[in-house]
């Protein structure tokens, strides 16, 4: 149980660290609040628009839509932000082998890299919120939490950060079925030993060049691969899908 | 002088060269954007759910108005679609902001984390020629994607445009382009200097843009709320898709639509204004390349990567 834990507090550690540490703490979190919140403000100026123009006021549905595009926060963070912990490993900082092969569960440190993505989304939700409810009152948005309310209301956001991380990380699971469209240059440079650990030798050794070589691969005295990571992670790959060293721009363009 | 030195000197070599350099950077974009089919499903089909919430958002609240005022429902109903009808175009102009960001702004740091930067420095052309081909290139391979919108647009939620000044319209379009894909060569230089900044930057530039360029609603909205907000549409003006989508809208959808009461500024005016902005962010562009030539030669670690 401590190496459970131990691996959660460091995941999360690091998790912070790999968000946050491109920048001051400071302009981190305006950062973090400054996306939601402006993604909210389009929905109240699409509001007052429509309500000027017609001249008819819909509180209501405005209310509706403020409180649900608040919560639509955690979905963003804790659904892709999971999702992100298996690309940006493997294909950003290309780590996923190291950290697979270590004595910890993956799934523990997956969960303790999307905690921290929940933590700060828990405070762009609380902000989103609260200048809804103190700012926005006059435009119908209003949160009514009563006691009775309370427990259910925090199940079924535990439940919910549940099931988006579960999605997360089946999301993650599913692209290590595909193709890396956003892989386009090859690693084939004299420089980069994991490529060398991972990269599978073809059974042709002619074809290879020195660099590749069995020779250079594994002496004789070196201790062998176990067998489960030679079946998990030794796989042979296709010469054209490469691990390459940064995520492309979106849609993977060249 | 050299055969080399007086191949450099001659204009003619000298354009033809750029031109290669343009047409060999766009290529690959062009090429890309028709080899992987799915890449093509994801552009055009995936944006168009996030148009859709913004389309059912006019949609609800529009109904629940006619079903509070029944008698005014043809008016309220005719601004609803234009409402949607600014969405689907908004939903269009996203695609080509985004390119900006991640395929334009984003692109040098991404050469240089990959180690073609350096390759580029030491290539014979023109950078500005290499940022063009770039330019080129994405506005093509984005034109799928916002073509794809605006047939949405019109099959999936019935929107009707009445283009009454196709040139101008034209005008517009491309003038818009240009200076949004010159900011993007702007941003391209000074994301090489911020360094790992680049991502979180274009990630910053999405929602907020959104919202201060009135991608998803009449800018003018945001220029008559007074106070903060009229400040927050002057700067998001300032960014070409704001005062582009402006136009656009007033050329697709009559100058009287929502009232006539939500248009920026007529659209001759905002198409000079444009046409302002382009030349500003080129000609920025060109001296932040300068710069950072000068920087990288100076210091001799800008293209490298991790330096």
């Amino acid at each position: 149980m401590s190496t459970y834990w131990r691996t959660f507090k460091t995941a999360a550690w690091l998790g912070w660290e790999m968000d946050s540490n491109w920048t001051e703490p400071w302009l981190f979190v305006i950062y973090s609040i400054v996306k939601p919140v402006a993604g909210a403000f389009i929905l109240i100026f699409m509001y007052v628009v429509i309500w000027s123009i017609n001249g008819i006021p819909d509180p209501h549905s405005f209310a509706f839509l403020y409180i649900g595009n608040a919560f639509f926060i955690f979905v963003g963070s804790t659904l892709f932000g999971t999702f992100q912990v298996i690309q940006s490993d493997r294909e950003w900082y290309q780590t996923i082998r190291y950290v697979y092969i270590s004595p910890i569960s993956y799934y523990v440190y997956i969960l303790g890299r999307a905690f921290s993505k929940i933590v700060v989304s828990v405070f762009a939700v609380l902000i989103t919120l609260a200048f809804g409810v103190f700012l926005l009152g006059s435009y119908g948005v209003q949160m009514q939490l009563t006691l009775d309310r309370l427990p259910l209301f925090f199940v079924s956001l535990a439940l919910g950060l549940f099931v988006l991380l579960a999605i997360g990380i089946t999301l993650g699971a599913a692209t290590f079925l595909m193709a890396r469209h956003s892989q386009t240059l090859a690693s084939d440079r004299r420089s980069d030993p994991s490529h060398l650990l991972v990269r599978n030798h073809p059974a042709n050794p002619p074809a290879l060049s020195a660099e590749y070589g069995p020779r250079r691969l594994r002496r004789p005295h070196d201790s062998r691969v176990p067998a489960a990571v030679h079946r998990h992670l030794l796989r042979p790959q296709h010469r054209g899908i490469q691990t390459g060293r940064v995520p492309c721009p979106k849609g993977g363009q060249n | 002088m050299t055969e080399a030195v007086s191949r450099r000197s001659d204009l003619r070599f000298r354009i033809g060269l750029n031109l290669r350099s343009i047409v060999g950077r766009a290529y690959p974009r062009v090429i890309g954007a028709n080899r992987e089919p799915s890449w093509i499903f994801f552009e055009a089909v995936l944006p168009l759910l996030s148009i859709a919430a913004y389309v059912f958002i006019y949609r609800a609240i529009a109904l629940n108005q006619v079903a509070a005022n029944p008698a005014d429902a043809p008016r309220i109903l005719a601004n609803m679609n234009a409402l949607v009808a600014s969405v689907v175009l908004g939903g269009a102009m996203v695609a080509f902001w985004l390119n900006v960001l991640w395929s334009m702004a984003s692109q040098l740091y991404w050469e240089k984390e990959i180690g073609n930067l350096q390759l580029y420095m030491m290539a014979p052309m023109n950078r500005m020629a290499l940022l063009g081909g770039m330019a080129v290139g994405g506005m093509f391979m984005t034109s799928v994607r916002a073509i794809s919108t605006l047939v949405a647009g019109v099959v999936v939620f019935g929107v009707v445009f009445q283009v009454a000044n196709p040139l101008m319209l034209v005008a517009v379009f491309f003038v818009t382009l240009v200076a949004l894909y010159g900011l993007g060569m702007f941003f391209a230089s000074l994301y090489l200097l911020w360094g790992r900044e680049a991502w979180n930057l274009s990630a910053l530039m999405e929602e907020p843009i959104f919202f201060s360029s009135g991608f998803y609603f009449p800018l003018g909205g945001l220029y008559q709320s007074g106070g903060w907000g009229s400040a927050v549409a002057v700067l998001g003006s300032i960014i070409p898709a704001g005062l582009g989508l402006d136009a656009l809208r007033q050329l697709t959808l009559g100058e009287t639509a929502f009232g006539g009461k939500f248009w920026v500024l007529s659209a001759p005016v905002e198409l000079e204004l444009l046409v302002v902005l382009a030349a500003g962010f080129l000609i920025l562009a060109r001296y932040a390349l300068a710069y950072l030539e000068t920087l990288a030669k100076r210091e001799g670690k800008l293209t490298s990567r991790h330096q």
